[in-house]
């Protein structure tokens, strides 16, 4: 038997309020840890798929939805650039690499990527990570044909042209639908529901995971994007594509960005920067969700200082025995420290697992939707303080009590008629 | 243990704002394993005689040794220590704590003075016929096995004073009897002094050493 006999057996004594106002501390624990984590783990992940992108190039319009839209692949595009500026990009000095991009239809809501070979060869995931094929190989890229379709004459038409139709499919694309090494599909103009186009493209590579939103794409070779029935026939898409991914030489990007962005005929944006100001707008609702979180806790708190406050009346006596037992003031007060402390804990507990069942379905939802990896095992910075506030809330609200009980008398508290 | 109290004087505000006395001792020694019967009428003082000795309340003057340890010079953390080790209480009302069965009451006891001995708490309610009843809570225990448990967890320290409070007001004569002899018993094994208040005949027809506090102060 020690002291926390005595706080287990009050604690259990007072079952249902203390049950219910360690839930409280639960709701509120719970609410904190994920909106920690997922802020933190959604920004760290929303950084990494921004990673390696130094400047995407793309209509003029919205920054975000052209970075949302290249990057993690939601939003609809912003329009399209001309091929000619790919050209012109290509061979620019600043320029490391340049990836020409084109977008608009889906395999299973997973959307697919006209990209060149140099996409998958060269652009760096992480640090030093370039893509990598956990099966087979990649698509067949020929940059002539490509060049060919896009100088074409206006009333010029590739459809029926001989062209190759090959993918190499995301991780989480290709465990999504099933794809494998050989399959083949048929895509979707505009996503589900949508269109659904003649061609048929042939799985020829599975990428292996990157936990960026690069893992749900499936990249087919741009030259098939445009032997796509239609996709030249439109006046606003002949001779342009979505957009260019540049892989920039150090300190080159600003002088590029601003010269694009003076001109007429595209815009660029480094989708750090845009990802940081996203964050900034939403760092607005989530202190204000995690200080409604905080408020639970606390009139949690405030609730177990009323709860055992008000058992003050029912306890005197069994205070009393202790105390003429020769428990010391001190003991007492320390008792019903303790037991504020533990409740607060307890419920703290019980708020870590409901905050990361939460974070793992959230997570879950936020892979699926724009790529980015959360995970429930992670801790966030945050959580050993938020650990280490309740334990500074639980003793607060228990030195009210704690004094009631530490005022005891004996003689008055054995006399029950008292 | 030897009990001295000298010129020890213990009064109350009474609600007209006035002060009465309620002990005012000249001298009262109990020698080392003594067993003497505190006698006396309503509000004579007992209880607050025993308190007084016990360490819960401190007399307004005069002296308290205990075993030549002046306790009412001692603070009231030190009082409490003492008291937890030295001193066995057992009450009128037997005082259990709820929801703690017998073998926890008695552990109880044992933690304020910081050695708690299962084995020896076992023992103890072994010896005061409740081998088979020490996982029950108070409310499963008659009057007479609950004074039993409280003279269990009274004796759990080992102490050298037992101090008794009317032990036997709530209980039937027969338990009552038993009680009493009970306590004569476990005080004469172990060589504890036993000093009881009580104001029943039957008690006081128990023991040889009866004193009247009416005439000692």
């Amino acid at each position: 038997m020690n002291l926390f006999t005595i706080v287990r057996k009050n604690l259990k004594q007072r079952a249902l309020s203390s049950t219910l106002t360690a839930l409280s501390i639960a709701l509120g624990v719970g609410v904190t840890i994920a909106i920690l984590a997922l802020k933190e783990q959604g920004q760290a992940g929303f950084n990494q798929g921004a990673f390696g992108y130094d400047l995407v190039v793309g209509a003029k319009g919205s920054k975000l939805q052209l970075v949302l839209n290249t990057i993690y692949h939601i939003d609809q595009s912003t329009g399209n650039v001309p091929w000619s500026l790919y050209e012109k990009l290509k061979t620019d000095r600043r320029v490391v690499f340049a990836a020409p991009m084109a977008v608009g239809d889906y395999y299973e809501n997973h959307r697919l990527i006209g990209a060149s070979d140099r996409l998958l060869i060269d652009f760096e995931v992480q640090p030093g990570q370039k893509f990598e094929l956990a099966q087979g190989r990649l698509f067949t890229y020929d940059e002539a044909a490509m060049r060919h379709i896009m100088t074409a004459p206006p009333d010029h038409h590739h459809e029926g042209e001989e062209g190759v139709f090959e993918a190499v499919a995301g991780a989480r694309a290709a465990s999504d639908t099933g794809l494998t090494l050989n399959s083949q599909f048929v895509a979707q103009h505009g996503g589900m529901g949508g269109d659904e186009h003649h061609e048929k493209w042939t799985v020829v590579g599975i990428l292996k995971p990157t936990g960026t939103p690069a893992d749900r794409a499936i990249y087919i070779n741009l030259d098939s994007f445009f032997h796509i029935a239609g996709h030249t026939k439109e006046a606003e898409v002949r001779g342009k594509i979505s957009t260019i991914a540049l892989k920039m030489r150090r300190n080159a990007a600003e002088s590029l960005e601003w010269e694009l962005n003076n001109g007429t005929e595209a815009m660029a944006v480094r989708p750090a920067a845009v990802v940081a100001e996203l964050f900034q707008m939403i760092s607005k609702i989530d202190v204000l969700l995690l200080a409604v979180a905080i408020l639970v806790v606390i009139v949690a708190g405030v609730s177990i200082l009323v709860s055992i406050y008000n058992s003050m009346a029912d306890r005197k006596r069994s205070i009393a025995i202790m105390r003429a037992l020769g428990a010391r003031r001190a003991t007492i007060f320390a008792i019903i420290v303790l037991e504020s402390t533990t409740l607060c804990l307890l419920g703290g507990i019980l708020g870590g697992v409901i905050g990361h069942v939460a974070i793992a379905v959230a997570g879950n939802a936020l892979h699926a939707s724009a790529g980015v990896a959360v995970s429930p095992w992670i801790l966030s910075t945050g959580e050993p303080l938020v650990f280490a506030g309740l334990i500074v809330l639980g003793a607060l609200v228990g030195l009210v009590p704690a004094w009631k009980a530490y005022q005891t008398d004996i003689a008055d508290g054995l006399n029950p008629t008292a | 243990m030897s009990i001295l109290l000298e010129n020890v004087r213990k009064s109350y505000r009474t609600p007209e704002g006035g002060v009465s006395d309620v002990i005012r001792l000249g001298r009262f020694e109990l020698p080392k394993g003594a067993h003497r019967v505190i006698t006396g009428r309503s509000g004579s003082g007992k209880t607050t005689l025993l308190n007084i000795i016990g360490g819960i309340v401190t007399p307004d003057e005069g002296r308290v040794s205990i075993e030549g340890t002046d306790i009412s010079a001692l603070s009231e953390a030190a009082r409490d220590r003492f008291r937890a080790r030295t001193i066995g209480y057992v009450f009128q009302t037997f005082n259990l704590v709820q929801g703690y069965t017998a073998l926890e009451n008695v552990m109880l006891g044992m933690l304020f003075a910081g050695r708690v001995d299962r084995a020896r708490a076992e023992a103890m309610l072994d010896r005061v016929g409740l081998k088979d009843r020490v996982h029950y809570l108070p409310t499963e225990l008659s009057v007479g096995q609950q004074q039993r448990v409280s003279i269990a967890r009274a004796l759990g320290n080992k102490p050298l004073l037992i101090l008794a409070d009317e032990p036997t007001g709530n209980l039937d004569p027969a338990t009552g009897d038993t009680i009493i002899s009970l306590l004569k018993e476990v005080c004469a094994e172990g060589g504890e002094t036993l000093l009881i208040v009580t104001h029943q005949p039957p008690v006081m027809a128990a023991f040889s050493d009866v004193v009247d506090l009416g005439k000692l102060t």
